[in-house]
Order: structure tokens, then C-alpha cells, then sequence
């Protein structure tokens, strides 16, 4: 019985960042890396599962260059025995679709009985990868999971699902299932400092496009979900500041308040 | 030239509102164009909603009945694919909800469709459709497109586009959607908890406090303040440390996201990452801090920068 | 191994910036190369509030414009450094960094006052070391935000303020009404304004005599009152009908006045609004037969408000101890003058407003610190970090706390002996690192 976890390095861009030459990403010089936060509620309620059974493994797996094994040991120190990163030059610029396919092979290889992914990565937001992982493998899915009540050998899981409004949907699922889960499933837990030790000792499986099969062209015939044209620093997305004496600020921030209470 | 493709969503009954900005958005695509626009109404009873959708713009809505009454991933993906494959549309677009989070993506990968989610913008750039959306926490926007396809699905971030105020008289078409396997079963919905007690991962408008506050006595005008307003009263780490409130009320990393908040005045606190990390997905954070480059700015629609007691008395004075 | 010696070894960059201050001359060149090994690193630590002084001082010098900018906006930026990075030519954002800075000395504010740019130019008027004439001289030409500024600005003299209640708008005035330094003239002209608002701010001005104070008591707008209230020495007239005002804000007021009299506070414990009662029962001038009655009151936050009261007696301190209100317990379990007894009764607790207020009061015995330290819910760990009495036997056992930000803050308790703290140089966590070695320097310094 295993759960596979797909992760992700993400990118946090600095204050006063600056576009890469083709203008179409930030300059990886004004990136700091982090481990996606929606993969620490994903990675967590496997880890529950595997501590509430015997013989449950939880693999984490990441498609991403060498300084990514970080988000794999960041995993292994909490739990967990090995690791895979998958990697290719050709992946640089990766759309959603050709993570999907790499992933796929990934499970074609490793045979999982459960895929638990984050529901979005918080650099890009594309909030693709775990669905469309699902239709790529013809399996089952739901996304923006708040609850999970399932122990290996069940044939099917109840899920609680986080609909707008605050509603939330319990619903039933067919397994094996893509599970992509939601931020306050649960308490993602540090991982103690002899873990950290540990997982450092940890086997991570460095696979290439072709190990799995795949190639850079493979990807390509298959096009991408889209080509980036270019990225740019909006007009907003800066605080509008509120000038004048207090008595002022405060004056406009009643009005705001009231303006948005309205709309809402 | 393809259509564009509409999916409307509807939920207990309801139609998404977020329907109506979708096809304000089909609309605003189309342009000047004599490109058609169509909205398939998925439902067990499409006729409930055919007469909600008939906005200005729409040339035809297709009622595709489907066996559930909810959502239901396997089917709505298996008919909207199925319109695709009929209709051949230029362009699918769908609300960006949690509903089309748990199926949209899957259309793509099975039709080979182009895909883009949470899109604010979508243009023609001569035949090329171009996409606009956000990127690292909407620091940045970017521009995109879809070589070789010749369908894309579109998930339109919500609030972005007004409805039409004006109905048309579209055409009405039925499609009948092949079977497919339901492989998840609705069970029941639970409405959100109205518990006594105060949680703030349920609060839609907060106040919430930090370091600046300085003491003790400090931390009641602010509670009297929030009273005031009407809003729920949060802090940063160091003020549940001091015991000066309670640590169900710390937002942030070791305390709780504010999951539905819609306004958060955040006075006196200088945004590490810790706190932001439960509070930077709300919309409208109002920020108050006498340090211009406190990091609370950088994820702020409003900011002031002053004194947080100062700001706090004016507004009580002028509730 | 010498700290230095160490943080050149393992080429960690966060040693490194602890140790740069400490290090001699060839030192601190080595060092250097670790620290500024990129510009990302540069930017990293120029922004960084943490960074010592010394590590600001060398990126003020940065030939990179971006690494020195942000330490001109660090509050952390040493007078020094904002100094050189005046000169000779500063961009217009540099500029206005420095001018806001509070950091920065009076000579470069003046001249940086001919810079023309607006946002200078707004942050000189802001910025309280600004001498007052420079201010002066920015206010000649000054536009009305830049005069706003100004009027809020505790350097403007006098004869500044004069000159601004003659040219300003509304709120400049209001801002100016206010100010301590406003002539004679100035506040009688306020206090017979015609706008609430100016009467509300002269109100508040810490400089207004008593009697002008108590005219104001008698002002039609509840919100003047009650700011009049506020601003009334302890000992003074603290009118008693006061406690009858219609206006809640004036009640409120009256109900947290330093100088609030027994038989105004026995009217005022029977109020309708929660908040007098809230503000009656945290006024150590209240009185313990109004404190009893209040420590029974319906609302949790009263009785909170008596628990938190230094002057509550030790026989309603115990009382509250046992109050169904588990916010009410924990606010007791915060006092340090509260019985042992008391804190080993709420130390059996689960509550983590209870036991972290245990845990962080410095009466409260070993045994106790000991078992809280290894509860499993990393807050209420944390509180022993946050006791500043804890012993070493508590402290150590947060050493492998897995909460990155508890064995960060443990690092800088001073009952932690030099052996705890070697280890943690070796922590994962950055943050830990840095702490750990700036506490070591400190007291390799000390002794």
C-alpha cells in the first residue's frame, strides 16, 4: 500500500525583483526558494494515514532541478523512507500538461494506490496538476479536499470537499483516487531535529525524461497547456497608501470599510 | 471560427452568479467579431436555469440534462467533452470556482485542449487567443497563449467581469451528454457552523493587532475598537505569547488561516511571514504601520502608514 | 574552535553575519567573502532588521544599487551609513528613504531639504529630527500634504504651527490643536471652535490647562467630553456627574481615569455597557468593595478585567482562580503576585491559555516549568522559552524542539548555559544559527 505525494520548490519573488533577459519569468536571482505550503497539509495527511496502518509508504516525488531535493528532505525529515525527483532540462518553463505526463509515468512506475497533491502551488496558482494527473492516469478524483476518512483496503474514501460560502459537500469516492487537498485538513507537523539528520541519509531516486520513458520532444509534440508570451509588473498589486492627518486616513478608512462591507 | 463555449454552474438550485461574469466575458472576447457565443446549462433540469441566462450576447443556450443533480466530476467532464467534440468551440470558459478547480483541468488533458486557470483578461491578438492572468501572488501578470490548439479552456477569476443587465432571446438547443461512470457520489452538504464561540477562520471582517500595540491595556481599546466596527479581533504570535489574547485568536503559521475573511485591518503588524502566511489570501487587507517598508505592505490594496493608536482613536471617534 | 574560526569552516553565511562585529580586521575579510558572496545574499542581509551594524555598515558602500537601497530602508541602519549613503548624489528613492529614516542625523535631513522631490520632501516634514528650521524653510513653498506632515510633527515649534493654523485646511488645524508646542492664542481660538473636530483635538492636547479641560467637560459632542476626560490630570475635578453622561465614550473614559473616585466608580459598576464595566474593573483606582461585585459580573471579560487589576485583593485573586471562564483563569495564571498553590492548581490544566500563562510566570516551580516544557502543543512549550525565570533543567529540554521558532527564541534565554547553546549552531533553521552565536558573542563579551 502506498501514497504518492508530488511536491513542489516554488519561487517567492523578491521586493525589488527583475525579469529574466526573455522577459517571460523572474529573474531566478530575485526567487527565493520554499517549499509549496498546500504540500505540507498534502504530504501530512498521508503521513497520518501511513501512521494509522501497517505497511503504508508515503513517497514524495518533485519535478524540479538539483536545489529542489530540499522540498524532498524537507518531507523525509517528517516522515517517510525515500524520495523521487524527476529531471530534465527540457522541463525548464514546464507547463501544467507536461508535468502531468511526467507525473503519470512517475505512477505508471511506483504503482500507488493514492495520490494526495496540494490543490494549487502558491508561485503559478495554475491549480491544474492534480486533476489533470488524474485524467491523464483515467482515474478518479476531487479537489480542495478538507477531510479524508479512508484506511487501506477501502474501496471507496468519504471526503469532505470546501465549496464557497464556507459550504462544505461530503461526498464519496471510487479508489485508487488524486486527492488534491486544501490548506487546514489538517496540522502539518515539524519535522524533529534528529529527522532532519535522518533524512538526510534518505535515498532519492534521481530520474531523467528518459528513465521514464519520455522525451523533451515527446513533450513538445504534445504541446503545452500554453506558452508564457511574457510577464510583466502590474499597475496595482501595490498597496494604495491613504494620505492626510489621522483624522483623515481614518475618515477614508471608514468609507472603504463601509464601501466593502456593502459590496460584500 | 470556433464559438465560444460557456459552462454554467449552479449549486442547491442556485446559479452561480459567477455564470453571468463568465458570459460578460465571453462577451468581451467576442469583441466586434461575428464569433457566436453559446452556454450549455448542465443540470438534471436544465430548464431551471435556461431563463438566467439569456444575457445580451448570447446567441444559444444548449440544454444538456445530466443524471445528478450536483456537481459530479465524470459527468460534467464527460458532457462537456462530448460538446466539444460536437461543437468544436474555439474557446471553453467556466467560472474559476471550486467546481471547475475539480474538472476543468481534466478536460484539458483528455480533449489535448490549451488551458489557462483563473484568468482575468482574454483577447484576440489577430487569430491568437491571449490570456492574462496573475503569477507570484500577483506581483506579476502573464501574458499567454496557445500555439496548436484549437481549444482552450478559460477559467474566469470571479469579480472581474459585470453581468449584463440586458436579456436577449438566444435560441435553445438540446444536447444529449453520453453516460459516463460516476465514480464520486454526493453525500450531503453541511452548512458552516454558527458556533457562540469566536473563530476566526470563519470571520469575514477583522481587525487584528500586533507587536505595536506595546501593553496589556493596549490590547482593550483595541478589543473596544473592534467592537466598535463590528469585527472580529485577531493578533500575531507575540501577542498570544504575552497572554494578552487568546491563542484561538493568532493568525499565522502555529495559529489559524482566516479562511473567509473579505476585510482584515492589520494595525501595528510588520507581516512576517509566519502571520502572513494565514491572512495574504484575503482580498482586501487594510494595513496600518509606521514603518513604510514593513512587508504588510506588499500584500495590502490599502495601506497607511502611521501610527497605529493614533489611526485607531479617529476611527473610533468616527464610527 | 573560535566562533570566528567556525563560521569560515562550515561557510554558513548566518554565522558568519553574527560573528562579523566580533572578528578582527583579516577577519572580517574572510568573513566578508562568505557573507557578500552574491548579490542576493547582499540583498538578503541588507534588508534583514537583524543585521548587526556592522554588516550594514560595509553594504552601505555596496556598488550595488539595489543592496544599498535597502539599507537605507532598514530601520536596523546605523546613523553612519544613512550619512554615506547621502552622498554624494542620491536617487530620488534613496533619497526619500533616508530622509524617513529615524536614523538619520540632522545634518543630512538639512541637506537633503533641497532635494525639490515630493516624496523627499513630505518625508522631511515627517521625520522628528528634522530640525525646526529646516522645517521652516520646507514650509515656505510647502503644498498641504507636506503641511499635514508637518503639524504632526513634534519638532514644529511655535511659531511653525502659528503660521500652519493661519494656511491650513480642517484637519491641519485639528493636527495643529493638538500639538503640544501650539501657542497660547492658538488653543483659546481652538477651544471656541466652532468644529467639533478642532475642540475634540484640542481636547487632547497634553499641553491645555485644567480649567480650559473642565470647560470642555461641559462640551455638546459626547466624543469632545470624553476626550477632555481622558486628558484630566488624576487628582483633578473628575467631574462626578460625569458618570451619568449620556454618552457611552465619556462613561468609558470616566470608567479608566487614573484618578477615578470610589463613589464615581460605584455608580459606574452598574452600567448597561460592557466597556465601562471592561475599563471599571482594569482601573487599579477602583475600589475593592466595586471589584468584588464586578468580579461577579455576567460578562467573562469584567471578571478578566478584575483578574488583571494589580490592585484586585488576594482573596478575589483566588476566587477568580476558580472561575468557569478558562480566559478569566489564564489571566490570574499571568499575575506575579499570584500564589503557588494557585499556579500548581491551574498547571494540572489543559487549557492552553491556562498552562502557557503558567508557564511563562517566573513564580512558577521547576517541576511544573519542567512538565509544561513537554507538552505537546508547541505554544504552550514556547511559554517556558518565555519565562525569563526559567531554570536551565526546563530550558534544555526545548533544545530539539522540532518548532523552528522555539529553539530560535530559546537561543536567546540567558539561563541557557554555554553548553546548550554550542550545539545549536549546527541547527537546520538559519534563524536558530544566528541567534545561537550573537547569544555566545554577547556573553563571551560579558565575561
Amino acid at each position: 500500500m502506498k501514497i504518492l505525494v508530488p511536491v513542489k520548490q516554488i519561487g517567492v519573488v523578491d521586493e525589488d525583483f527583475e525579469l529574466r533577459g526573455d522577459g517571460k519569468d523572474v529573474d531566478p536571482d530575485f526567487l527565493n526558494f520554499e517549499a509549496n505550503e498546500w504540500d505540507d497539509y498534502s504530504y501530512e495527511a498521508a503521513l497520518q494515514i501511513m501512521e494509522a496502518a501497517d505497511g503504508v509508504e508515503v513517497v514524495p516525488v518533485t519535478v524540479g532541478p538539483d536545489d529542489a531535493e530540499d522540498v524532498l528532505r524537507r518531507c523525509l525529515a517528517k516522515g517517510g523512507e525515500r524520495g523521487i525527483r524527476v529531471w530534465d532540462d527540457a522541463l525548464e518553463d514546464a507547463s501544467p500538461a507536461a508535468i502531468v505526463q511526467v507525473l503519470a509515468k512517475v505512477v505508471e512506475k511506483e504503482q500507488p494506490d493514492m495520490v494526495f497533491t496540494g490543490t494549487l502551488s502558491s508561485d503559478r496558482s495554475y491549480a491544474q496538476t492534480g486533476v489533470g494527473l488524474a485524467a491523464a492516469l483515467g482515474w478518479p478524483h476531487a479537489a480542495v479536499i478538507t477531510g479524508i476518512e479512508w484506511k487501506p483496503g477501502d474501496p471507496k474514501a468519504t471526503l469532505l470537499r470546501e465549496l464557497e460560502g464556507g459550504l462544505v459537500e461530503q461526498l464519496s469516492v471510487n479508489c485508487p483516487v488524486v486527492l488534491t487537498i486544501q490548506l487546514g485538513i489538517n496540522t502539518p507537523r515539524y519535522a524533529s531535529l534528529r529527522g532532519v539528520k535522518q533524512a538526510k541519509e534518505k535515498p532519492v531516486e534521481d530520474l531523467s525524461l528518459a528513465d521514464l520513458g519520455l522525451s523533451g520532444d515527446d513533450l513538445a509534440a504534445a504541446g503545452g497547456s500554453f506558452r508564457v508570451r511574457r510577464m510583466y509588473k502590474p499597475e496595482t498589486g501595490q498597496a494604495e497608501l491613504i494620505e492626510g492627518t489621522p483624522a483623515e486616513q481614518a475618515a477614508r478608512l471608514v468609507e472603504i470599510i463601509n464601501e466593502l462591507k456593502g459590496a460584500a | 471560427m470556433g464559438e465560444i463555449l460557456v459552462v454554467a454552474e449552479h449549486r442547491q438550485g442556485q446559479l452561480n452568479p459567477a455564470t453571468l461574469e463568465t458570459i460578460a466575458a465571453a462577451v468581451n472576447l467576442k469583441g466586434g467579431s461575428d464569433r457566436k457565443i453559446a452556454v450549455a446549462v448542465l443540470a438534471e433540469n436544465p430548464d431551471d436555469f435556461v431563463g438566467q441566462v439569456g444575457k445580451a450576447g448570447v446567441d444559444e443556450i444548449v440544454k444538456v440534462p445530466v443524471g445528478v443533480a450536483s456537481f459530479q466530476s465524470d459527468t460534467y467532464e464527460a458532457a462537456v467533452l462530448a460538446l466539444a467534440e460536437a461543437r468544436k468551440p474555439s474557446v471553453i470558459m467556466l467560472p474559476h470556482t471550486v467546481d471547475t478547480w475539480g474538472y476543468a483541468p481534466a478536460v484539458a488533458v483528455r480533449g489535448g485542449f490549451g488551458c489557462a486557470t483563473d484568468v482575468f483578461e482574454a483577447k484576440y491578438d489577430g487569430d491568437e487567443l491571449v490570456a492574462v492572468r496573475a503569477a507570484y501572488a500577483e506581483k506579476l501578470h502573464m501574458e499567454v497563449d496557445f500555439p496548436g490548439k484549437d481549444t482552450v479552456v478559460l477559467t474566469v477569476r470571479t469579480n472581474v467581469f459585470k453581468p449584463s443587465e440586458d436579456d436577449a432571446s438566444p435560441s435553445v438547443s438540446d444536447f444529449a451528454a453520453p453516460p459516463a461512470e460516476a465514480r464520486t457520489t454526493h453525500m450531503k452538504f453541511i452548512e458552516p457552523e454558527q458556533t457562540g464561540d469566536v473563530d476566526i477562520t470563519q470571520a469575514e471582517y477583522m481587525l487584528s493587532i500586533g507587536r505595536g500595540v506595546g501593553e496589556e491595556d493596549n490590547v482593550e481599546e483595541f478589543k473596544e475598537l473592534a467592537d466598535t466596527l463590528g469585527f472580529t479581533l485577531g493578533c500575531s504570535r507575540p501577542i498570544a505569547d504575552n497572554g494578552w489574547l487568546p491563542k484561538s485568536r493568532q493568525v499565522g503559521q502555529s495559529g489559524k488561516t482566516v479562511a473567509k475573511c473579505k476585510v482584515y485591518v492589520a494595525l501595528g503588524i510588520s507581516g512576517s511571514v509566519q502571520h502572513m502566511a494565514g491572512m495574504k489570501h484575503v482580498p482586501n487587507i487594510i494595513a496600518v504601520n509606521k514603518d513604510a517598508e514593513a512587508s504588510i505592505f506588499t500584500i495590502a490594496r490599502y495601506g497607511i502608514v502611521g501610527d497605529m493608536f493614533e489611526i485607531a482613536e479617529e476611527l473610533r471617534e468616527q464610527m | 574552535m573560535t566562533l570566528v574560526n567556525r563560521a569560515l569552516q562550515s561557510g554558513d553565511a548566518y554565522l558568519a553575519a553574527a560573528v562579523y562585529a566580533a572578528a578582527g580586521a583579516p577577519q572580517r575579510k574572510t568573513l566578508s567573502a562568505l557573507l557578500f558572496a552574491t548579490a542576493k545574499r547582499k540583498r538578503q542581509f541588507g534588508a534583514a532588521i537583524y543585521a548587526p551594524g556592522a554588516v550594514l555598515d560595509v553594504l552601505a558602500s555596496d556598488s550595488d544599487p539595489k543592496v544599498r537601497l535597502r539599507v537605507a530602508r532598514n530601520p536596523a541602519a546605523p546613523t553612519a551609513a544613512l550619512a554615506r549613503l547621502a552622498e554624494p548624489e542620491p536617487s530620488p528613492e534613496m533619497a526619500a528613504a533616508i530622509a524617513s529614516h529615524a536614523n538619520t542625523g540632522p545634518g543630512i535631513l538639512e541637506r537633503l531639504a533641497r532635494s525639490s522631490d515630493r516624496s523627499v520632501r513630505l518625508a522631511l516634514c515627517g521625520n522628528r529630527n528634522t530640525p525646526p528650521a529646516v522645517l521652516q524653510q520646507l514650509l515656505a513653498d510647502g503644498d498641504l500634504a507636506e503641511m499635514k506632515a508637518a503639524a504632526a510633527n513634534p519638532s514644529a515649534d511655535a511659531d511653525i504651527l502659528t503660521a500652519l493654523w493661519a494656511g491650513g485646511d480642517l484637519y491641519v488645524r485639528a493636527e495643529v490643536a493638538a500639538h503640544a508646542a501650539a501657542s497660547e492664542a492658538i488653543l483659546r481660538e481652538a477651544l471656541s471652535s466652532g468644529e467639533p473636530i478642532i475642540r475634540r483635538k484640542v481636547a487632547a492636547n497634553p499641553a491645555l490647562d485644567t480649567a480650559s479641560l473642565e470647560t470642555l467637560l461641559d462640551d455638546p459632542v459626547g466624543a469632545v467630553r470624553a476626550a477632555a476626560v481622558r486628558n484630566l490630570v488624576p487628582g483633578g475635578q473628575a467631574a462626578d456627574e460625569l458618570a451619568g453622561d449620556p454618552c457611552f465614550q465619556v462613561r468609558r473614559a470616566e470608567a479608566r481615569h487614573a484618578g477615578l473616585k470610589p463613589d464615581v466608580a460605584r455608580r459606574l459598576s452598574a452600567d448597561r455597557d460592557a466597556w465601562v464595566r471592561r475599563w471599571l474593573a482594569r482601573n487599579p483606582a477602583t475600589p475593592g468593595d466595586v471589584l468584588e461585585r464586578l468580579a461577579a459580573d455576567g460578562e467573562l471579560e469584567v471578571r478578566r478585567g478584575v483578574g488583571r487589576n494589580s490592585a484586585s485583593p488576594a482573596a478575589l485573586v483566588r476566587q477568580l482562580a476558580q472561575d468557569p471562564a478558562a480566559w478569566v483563569r489564564a489571566g490570574i495564571a499571568l499575575r506575579d503576585d499570584v500564589a503557588e498553590d494557585i499556579l500548581l492548581t491551574l498547571g494540572q490544566e489543559d487549557d492552553p491559555d491556562v498552562l502557557s500563562a503558567v508557564g511563562r510566570n517566573v513564580r512558577t516551580p521547576e517541576s511544573l516549568l519542567i512538565r509544561i516544557a513537554q507538552h505537546h502543543d508547541a505554544d504552550v512549550r514556547r511559554s517556558v522559552v518565555l519565562n525569563r525565570a526559567a531554570p536551565r533543567e526546563a530550558l534544555r529540554l526545548l533544545a530539539e524542539d522540532p518548532y523552528p521558532l522555539n529553539r530560535a527564541m530559546l537561543a536567546r534565554h540567558g539561563n541557557l548555559s554555554v553548553s546548550d547553546l554550542e550545539p545549536m549552531l549546527g541547527d537546520p533553521e538559519p534563524q536558530v544559527r544566528f541567534t545561537a552565536a550573537s547569544a555566545l558573542i554577547k556573553r563571551a563579551n560579558t565575561n
